[in-house]
């Protein structure tokens, strides 16, 4: 799937995934202050971009946990450290 | 089944630094002739070390091709790259080293045997390093007559020690993995989330500065494939383990496990805790949220409503309590439980709680 634009509510959901790592979809709405109808709705849309992934998560307390793409995560880090 | 601890030969005990301080005793002991001395030590001391230093200088050509012999059987065994530590801890790698120590021994007087003109300095150091090449060669002990050597009677001590050597891998490989697989439990045990190991998993991985471009790639993949959705949770959370088990190895493991088994705050275990943020499933935030989710829809709005006064918050709860189709109640429900431990604390939460019922 080819990486499309993200909105600018999706580019600050990513970073605080990407700093995270992984969380569960309902802290990330509470974080970002979305509302989890929102929140699920560009949480999919991005996954389906291939920027993070869904999955089933038994420990999580909605049951899924949201993962930050590990090869677009890595690329971030090195491009803030060369700064 | 007891799994031996394979990097205990490596950890400096009472019983190694004893052993140790003995044979640098007996170093010096025999390296200063003590009769030079004045006043001389007693009789039995000088006669002590002069048996001692005749002994030494018959056997040292045979103690050096024996050592080189046990360094052989080492270099072998670093084949297992990362894990040759683990390969000579395990039980078949001692038996490889002392088998390529007493063969080398053995050969070294079979060679002094048929070649005792030689010198013993240069003969132990062919013998232990050679020695390997030499039992490969086939001894011929009786020749066919005018034929092509089909029927030659022979010694192959090269197969049996290639036989053994075999042998010896496949028991460390299954020394390693299971003495893997324990250690990745123990880190799973305490890190028992898949986000928590997949949080320690790409920190590893930032934190790793020694890997080649190709390399880190090909982990970035891999870990992308273990977090995919298809793999179940309990499988994800084995292989992400051993993800982290692979990349920082069992020393790094270990420190992970006791920064989290101790929660200390000295230096060291400060230095090992890899994500301030990691929630653990059973940290105080994610056990308020699980008991606040338990709610009713209406009471949580009711009870975040009453602990929340801005505007803001309210508004926020009124708009996440409304009927969202397609969302599940629990999907509704928890990013309000968070947004209320968020927002007013996990104490406030609590006695909010404790007033509700």
């Amino acid at each position: 799937m080819e990486p499309k634009e993200l909105n600018e509510t999706q580019k600050k959901m990513l970073a605080w995934i990407e700093k995270a790592g992984a969380a569960s979809p309902s802290r990330l709405s509470a974080e970002t202050g979305l509302s989890p109808k929102e929140t699920w709705g560009l949480l999919n849309q991005m996954a389906e971009w291939g920027y993070v992934v869904i999955r089933d998560d038994p420990d999580s307390v909605d049951g899924a946990l949201v993962l930050a793409n590990a090869q677009r995560t890595m690329s971030q880090f090195k491009q803030i450290k060369r700064k | 089944m007891e799994v031996r601890d394979l990097r205990q030969p490596f950890r400096l005990s009472v019983a190694s630094a004893f052993w140790g301080i003995l044979l640098g005793a007996a170093a010096i002991f025999f390296a200063f002739p003590l009769e030079r001395f004045d006043p001389p030590p007693v009789a039995l001391v000088l006669l002590i070390q002069e048996q001692g230093r005749a002994l030494l200088t018959l056997l040292w050509p045979l103690a050096s091709a024996a050592v080189l012999g046990a360094g052989v059987g080492v270099t072998e065994l670093a084949s297992y790259k990362e894990l040759w530590r683990e390969a000579i801890g395990a039980r078949w790698g001692m038996y490889l080293i002392l088998l390529n120590t007493a063969v080398a021994a053995l050969a070294y007087v079979a060679v002094r045997v048929y070649m005792p003109d030689t010198d013993p300095f240069l003969l132990a150091i062919s013998v232990g390093v050679g020695f390997p090449a030499l039992i490969r060669t086939k001894f011929t002990l009786v020749k066919q007559f005018g034929g092509e050597g089909g029927s030659d009677i022979a010694v192959n001590l090269g197969w049996l020690y290639d036989q053994f050597q075999n042998f010896c891998r496949q028991e460390i490989d299954k020394e390693i993995f299971t003495f893997r697989q324990v250690v990745a439990n123990r880190l799973i045990e305490q890190y028992q989330t898949i986000q928590e190991l997949y949080q320690l998993a790409l920190y590893t991985l930032k934190t790793r500065t020694n890997l080649t471009l190709e390399e880190e790639d090909a982990r970035l993949k891999d870990l992308q494939e273990l977090i995919d959705p298809q793999v179940p949770p309990e499988v994800a959370r084995i292989n992400l383990g051993l993800f982290v088990l692979e990349l920082g190895g069992v020393g790094y493991v270990n420190l992970l496990v006791q920064a989290k088994t101790r929660k200390e705050t000295s230096a060291v275990a400060t230095a090992a805790a890899p994500i301030p943020s990691a929630a653990s499933a059973d940290s105080p935030t994610e056990t308020v949220v699980k008991k606040l989710v338990e709610l009713p829809l209406a009471d949580l709005e009711k009870l975040a409503l009453d602990l929340l006064k801005s505007p803001n918050d309210q508004g926020w709860v009124k708009q996440a309590a409304e009927p969202a189709p397609g969302i599940s109640e629990v999907r509704q429900k928890a990013p309000i439980a968070y947004y209320v431990v968020s927002r007013a604390g996990v104490e406030a939460a609590l006695e909010a709680l404790k007033n509700l019922s």
